[in-house]
């Protein structure tokens, strides 16, 4: 709707002034073919460019008519604005890796976790878990993902997942840095955690064993040093190249545990800080459990258990 | 760090197949349009929160260090709208615009947020007048710069096509119409109907 004939005081409609702003673009987008050259009037030989496209009757309606011209002026701002947007997004600056774990901590916290957790609508537990239990995760420091980096699904669909589980992993390793004040690679991170875990006392332990269907068995100690309980495990099963191990504390009910971390795919031995919560007794979460999972990017449990055992409570 | 699953019972002595309570190939959040996305980041899952930033972590920080022109600032920023884009999750309406966009708009907030007590902090240090008003609104147009670009480049073709062309590249009505195929009347009207579209959402943004 061209502002009304009849009615040269009428507001000139979103897409007239859309037109006219657009004319703010420049000489090339405007348009020669539309610019209503012959109906200059004279006064104004040489309009702005946002409103170069507009009749002079439009134009003496946009210069008194406050509506319009916020209007008209807000939408200039716009293609002002998106000019130049492209190199805008070309440009972009990337993230450091271990910005995401702040984010994690951020929502872990205790405002964000009943909702994130005990409501429990999803059973998926990615970034409460992760970032506060990172240390538990010596064998593999990015996860699941060197344990068998060769026999990883190749394909983009497989490869996809092992990316997100590798960035959520680093940003674990940066916390367990920053945390124990180690400025050290991931490696050298696994060294010293392996080199220190056989010292200690065994202050319990138990058999786990295979659940029907399952073969396999292991051990898991619960070890004492300085005070502080870790679990060292180790689990006697082959598991295929597109799975691998996880390790879990479950309370007696079953229905609340603790992702300590991933297995290493030989049957070594590791050793598997406790959650602090933990650290000083079991409490209810007395049942170890070693969870066969696939490489698909979902760091909830599995539902498919390999073997169990149940420590002393 | 405890977490609620429904995992069987230690006792029940089974182990079970994965077929309850895990979605399967629906898992690769890579894999999701940003509809459904959003959708699922709605009921709340960090994992949907993880691949937002994923996806836009780059370009919340991009707008925000542009802002303030710190990167250490900005990553404050960044995490900041990441928390806050998680805990108000259930107010998160598709309808209202896309995800990118509502994340920019809680950068806007955040990034003006932290002009402002550098300008309380600079006036309390130096008994001067600034002009806050003035200054946050240069700042946002950074962040602003961004919604647009990100809101032209989810546009459905043609009319995303037109306005890059028009916007980006500087191309007049004609050249686009010869190079789209299309005619001269439709690139206008599109690039009309463009130009309005994203001024409402610039305004949802920024609201």
């Amino acid at each position: 709707m061209t502002a009304d004939p009849g009615d040269p005081g009428g507001h000139l409609s979103a897409e007239r002034l859309a037109a006219a702003a657009l004319g703010a673009l420049g000489e090339g987008t405007s348009g020669t073919d539309e610019r209503p050259e012959g109906s200059d009037d004279g006064a104004d030989s040489h309009p702005p460019a946002e409103l170069a496209e507009l009749s002079p009757a439009e134009r003496d309606h946009v210069a008194t008519c406050a509506v319009c011209r916020y209007e008209l002026d807000a939408l200039v701002r716009v293609v002002s604005l998106g000019t130049g947007g492209g190199q805008a997004l070309t440009e972009l600056t990337e993230p450091r890796p271990e910005l995401w774990s702040r984010i994690a901590a951020g929502i872990s916290g205790p405002p964000a976790l009943a909702p994130a957790t005990e409501v429990g609508v999803r059973p998926r537990a990615t970034s409460p878990v992760s970032p506060l239990r990172p240390a538990a995760n010596p064998s593999a420091p990015f996860g699941p993902l060197p344990a068998t980096p060769a026999d990883a699904p190749s394909t983009a669909a497989g490869s996809t997942p092992r990316r997100s589980v590798r960035r959520r992993s680093r940003a674990a390793i940066a916390l367990v840095a920053a945390s124990v004040g180690l400025v050290v690679g991931v490696g050298g991170t696994v060294a010293i955690r392996q080199a220190t875990a056989p010292a200690g006392q065994v202050v319990a332990s138990t058999a786990l064993t295979a659940l029907p269907g399952e073969q396999g068995r292991g051990t898991a100690e619960l070890v004492r040093t300085d005070g502080i309980l870790d679990l060292r495990v180790s689990v006697d099963a082959s598991v295929t190249p597109d799975r691998f191990y996880q390790l879990w504390l479950l309370d007696s009910a079953g229905d609340r545990m603790y992702d300590l971390g991933t297995l290493p795919p030989n049957g070594a031995a590791a050793s598997y800080p406790l959650p602090a919560e933990l650290a000083q007794g079991l409490g209810s979460y007395t049942v170890v459990d070693v969870s066969i999972e696939p490489y698909d990017g979902n760091p909830a449990h599995s539902h498919h258990s390999l073997v169990r055992g149940q420590l002393p409570g | 760090m405890q977490v609620t699953l429904g995992v069987p019972p230690p006792d029940a002595g089974s182990s079970s197949p994965r077929d309850s309570g895990r979605p399967g190939a629906s898992d690769d959040l890579r894999e999701l349009t940003q509809e459904e996305l959003a959708e699922a980041f709605v009921t709340g899952d960090t994992a949907h929160l993880e691949e937002m930033y994923r996806r836009w972590g780059a370009l919340v920080l991009t707008a925000a260090h542009r802002a303030l022109g710190d990167l250490a600032d900005a990553e404050d920023v960044v995490q900041q709208v990441f928390v806050s884009a998680w805990r108000s999750r259930s107010g998160y309406a598709p309808a209202l615009g896309s995800l990118p966009a509502w994340l920019l708009g809680i950068t806007r907030h955040r990034v003006i947020d932290r002009i402002r007590s550098r300008e309380r902090e600079l006036t309390l240090r130096n008994r001067l007048r600034s002009e806050p008003e003035r200054r946050t609104s240069e700042v946002a147009e950074s962040v602003d710069r961004l919604v647009l670009a990100e809101e032209i480049r989810l546009l459905p073709d043609p009319r995303g096509a037109i306005l890059e062309l028009a916007f980006w590249h500087g191309f007049s009505y004609s050249q686009i119409a010869d190079r789209l195929g299309l005619p001269l009347g439709t690139v206008k009207s599109h690039a009309r109907r463009g130009l309005l579209h994203l001024r409402a959402r610039l305004e949802e943004v920024t609201s």
